[in-house]
C-alpha cells in the first residue's frame, strides 16, 4: 500500500490515504464497540473472569508439589514454571485466539458482515481485540499486580529479550488468527458445527500448545514433537522467550515459517471456499 | 408412581434412539464432541501426573481415579438431561407454563425431561474403564461396603451439582432477565476442578467445597474412597451431607419461587405487554 501511495499522482495518493485512514477508523470503531460487548449481559461477566483466578491459583499451588525449590526439571526451575503459568493466564486470550467468525458462520450473523466495507479477517480480528479489553483490565492487570503476593516473580528472565518476546507475541496472535480462520473454513467446507471444533481445539490447546503446561514437562517426550507444531508457535514460543527457557531466534524463526505457511494456505483456501458459505441462522 | 416415572424415562430413551437414527451424522458429531470435551479435560492433568508420578500426596493412579470419577458424574448428569442448566431459561422465559400444563407432577417432568442415555455412553464408558483400572492400580480392597460408598458418593455428587444449578436457576423467579447469565456463570464455576486440591491454600479449598462446591464433584469423594492424605470421616460424609443441605436449600428456593410464579408468571416480557 505504501509503494502504491508513492508511485501514484498526488490526488490519487490523497484518495488512497483517506481510504486507508477510513479503514483504520472503521477497525478502531469495531474494536471500541466490541470492548463493551461483555458488559451487554450485565456484571455477571465477573463470575466468568473470577474463574480464571481460581484456575491460576490452583496451578500455582500445584507446581511446588512437583518441582522442589532449587531443582530443575527439563530446563524449568520452580520460579520459571510459576512465572510461565502466571503469564500464560495473563495472556490467555492472546495465546488462545478465538475470533467470533466460526459462531457467526453458523448463526448467520456473518451475512451482514459481508456488507461492511472491511476485509472479513481483519474485521473479526478487530472484534476479537476489543473483546480483550475487559479481561485485561479485570484479570490480567490484577494478576500482575498480585503476583508478588502469590509468590511469583512476574518479570521476564531477561530485559534484553523483551523486544523479542513482543515480536513473538505478535507472531503468536497472527498464527492464532490463521488457525481460527482455518477452523472457520472447516465450518464452511464440511458443515462442522463450531462447538465440535471448539471441543477439538480445547483439547489441542490444553495439550499441544503449551499454554497450560510447559511442553517440556509432558511425559513420553511428547513436548519434543509438539514443539514443531503451529499450536506451540501460537502459545509456548512467547512464554518460553519470556521465561528464558528457549532459544528466541529458533522460536521466532519457526513462528515466521508458520505465519507464512498458514497465511498463504488459509488465504488460498478461503478464496476457494468463499462462494460455498451457506447461512443458516435463526 | 415409580412405574410412571420409569415409563417416562423409557420414552426419553426411545426418542433418543429415534433422534440418533434420523440424524446419524449430527448425532455422531455430538457424541464425538462430548467425548472429546470430557476426555480432553482429563488428559492434560493425567499427563502431568504421569510425568511426575504424583500430584501432591496423590499418586498418578489416584489422579486418574479422581478424574474418572468426575467424568462418570458429568456423563450421568448429561444423560439425565440439561434441565438443571436450563432451569433459569424455563422460568425466566415463561416456559415453565409448558411444564405446568402437562398431566404429570412437576417433579416428574423435571426429573425425566431430556433423558438421553445413549448420547453419552462413550464418555461414561471411558470414565468407568478408567475408574476400574485406577481402583486396581491403587490396590483398593473392593468390598460390598466400598461399592456402596462409591454409589452413595456418586449419587451425592450428582445431587450437589443438580442442587447448586437449581439454586442459582431459581433466581429467575425474581430476576427473569439476569438469571440466565447468573446461572450460566455459576455452572461454569462449578465445573472447573481437574487437579487434586490438597496443595491449594486453605481458604480457596474451603470456597471450593462450600460456596462453589466443585471439590465435591470429584476431589473429596475420591479422597474418601481411596483414603488419601489422611482422609477420614469428614471426607466420607462431607459430600452426602452437602447433598442433603444443598438439596434442601434448592427445594426451598424452588417452592418459594414457584409460589410467586403462580401469582405473577414470568415478568420478563411485561414491558412488551405479552409474550404471545
Amino acid at each position: 500500500m505504501i509503494g502504491d501511495l508513492v508511485s501514484r499522482p498526488f490526488s490519487d495518493r490523497r484518495r488512497s490515504a483517506s481510504a486507508a485512514l477510513q479503514l483504520a477508523r472503521a477497525h478502531l470503531a469495531t474494536t471500541r464497540i466490541a470492548a463493551f460487548g461483555p458488559l451487554a449481559d450485565g456484571v455477571w461477566v465477573v463470575f466468568t473472569l473470577a474463574l480464571r483466578f481460581v484456575r491460576v491459583l490452583i496451578l500455582l499451588a500445584i507446581w511446588p508439589t512437583l518441582i522442589p525449590q532449587g531443582a530443575v526439571v527439563s530446563g524449568y526451575a520452580l520460579g520459571a514454571v510459576l512465572t510461565y503459568s502466571l503469564i500464560a493466564e495473563v495472556l490467555s486470550a492472546q495465546l488462545d485466539v478465538r475470533t467470533p467468525i466460526g459462531a457467526a458462520l453458523w448463526s448467520g450473523a456473518i451475512a451482514t458482515r459481508f456488507t461492511w466495507p472491511m476485509p472479513l479477517a481483519t474485521l473479526y480480528t478487530a472484534e476479537m481485540v476489543g473483546g480483550w479489553a475487559l479481561p485485561t483490565l479485570l484479570v490480567a492487570v490484577p494478576l500482575l499486580l498480585l503476583a508478588p503476593v502469590l509468590g511469583v516473580d512476574p518479570r521476564p528472565a531477561s530485559i534484553a529479550d523483551v523486544p523479542l518476546f513482543a515480536v513473538s507475541l505478535v507472531l503468536a496472535v497472527a498464527i492464532g488468527v490463521a488457525i481460527d480462520m482455518a477452523c472457520a473454513l472447516l465450518v464452511v467446507r464440511i458443515d462442522l458445527g463450531p462447538w465440535v471444533l471448539n471441543a477439538a481445539r480445547n483439547v489441542v490447546q490444553a495439550i499441544c500448545s503449551g499454554a497450560w503446561v510447559p511442553l517440556a514437562l509432558l511425559p513420553f517426550h511428547l513436548g519434543a514433537v509438539f514443539d514443531w507444531l503451529p499450536f506451540a508457535s501460537s502459545a509456548s514460543a512467547p512464554l518460553r522467550i519470556y521465561t528464558g527457557t528457549g532459544d528466541p531466534v529458533r522460536l521466532i524463526a519457526l513462528q515466521v515459517f508458520w505465519v507464512v505457511v498458514l497465511v498463504v494456505a488459509v488465504s488460498a483456501a478461503w478464496r476457494a471456499s468463499r462462494e460455498r458459505v451457506a447461512l443458516y441462522g435463526g | 408412581m415409580a412405574a410412571e416415572t420409569l415409563r417416562l424415562f423409557g420414552a426419553g430413551a426411545r426418542m433418543n434412539v429415534i433422534k440418533i437414527l434420523r440424524t446419524r451424522e449430527q448425532a455422531l458429531a455430538h457424541t464425538f464432541t462430548d467425548f472429546l470435551w470430557h476426555s480432553g479435560g482429563m488428559l492434560a492433568p493425567i499427563l502431568v501426573a504421569l510425568r511426575f508420578g504424583h500430584i501432591g500426596p496423590w499418586p498418578a493412579a489416584a489422579v486418574v481415579f479422581m478424574l474418572a470419577y468426575g467424568t462418570v458424574v458429568a456423563s450421568l448428569m448429561d444423560a439425565l438431561g440439561d434441565g438443571p442448566w436450563r432451569l433459569s431459561q424455563f422460568i425466566g422465559r415463561g416456559q415453565l407454563d409448558h411444564l405446568l400444563v402437562q398431566p404429570q407432577p412437576l417433579w416428574r417432568i423435571l426429573l425425566t425431561d431430556g433423558f438421553t442415555p445413549l448420547d453419552f455412553w462413550p464418555t461414561l464408558t471411558i470414565g468407568i474403564v478408567l475408574l476400574v483400572w485406577a481402583t486396581g492400580a491403587m490396590q483398593v480392597a473392593v468390598s460390598a461396603g466400598w461399592l456402596a460408598l462409591l454409589g452413595v458418593e456418586l449419587l451425592s455428587s450428582i445431587v450437589v451439582q443438580t442442587a447448586f444449578l437449581y439454586a442459582w436457576g431459581c433466581i429467575a423467579f425474581w430476576a427473569p432477565r439476569g438469571a440466565e447469565e447468573i446461572s450460566s456463570a455459576a455452572s461454569t464455576l462449578i465445573g472447573e476442578v481437574s487437579f487434586p486440591l490438597d496443595p491449594v491454600p486453605r481458604s480457596l479449598r474451603i470456597l471450593l467445597v462450600s460456596a462453589v462446591p466443585s471439590g465435591l464433584l470429584s476431589w473429596v469423594p475420591s479422597r474418601a474412597l481411596l483414603g488419601i492424605g489422611g482422609a477420614g470421616a469428614v471426607d466420607t460424609w462431607l459430600t452426602p451431607l452437602a447433598a442433603v443441605a444443598l438439596g434442601t436449600l434448592a427445594l426451598l428456593l424452588f417452592r418459594l419461587g414457584l409460589r410467586r410464579y403462580r401469582r405473577t408468571g414470568s415478568t420478563r416480557y411485561t414491558d412488551h405487554v405479552n409474550r404471545n
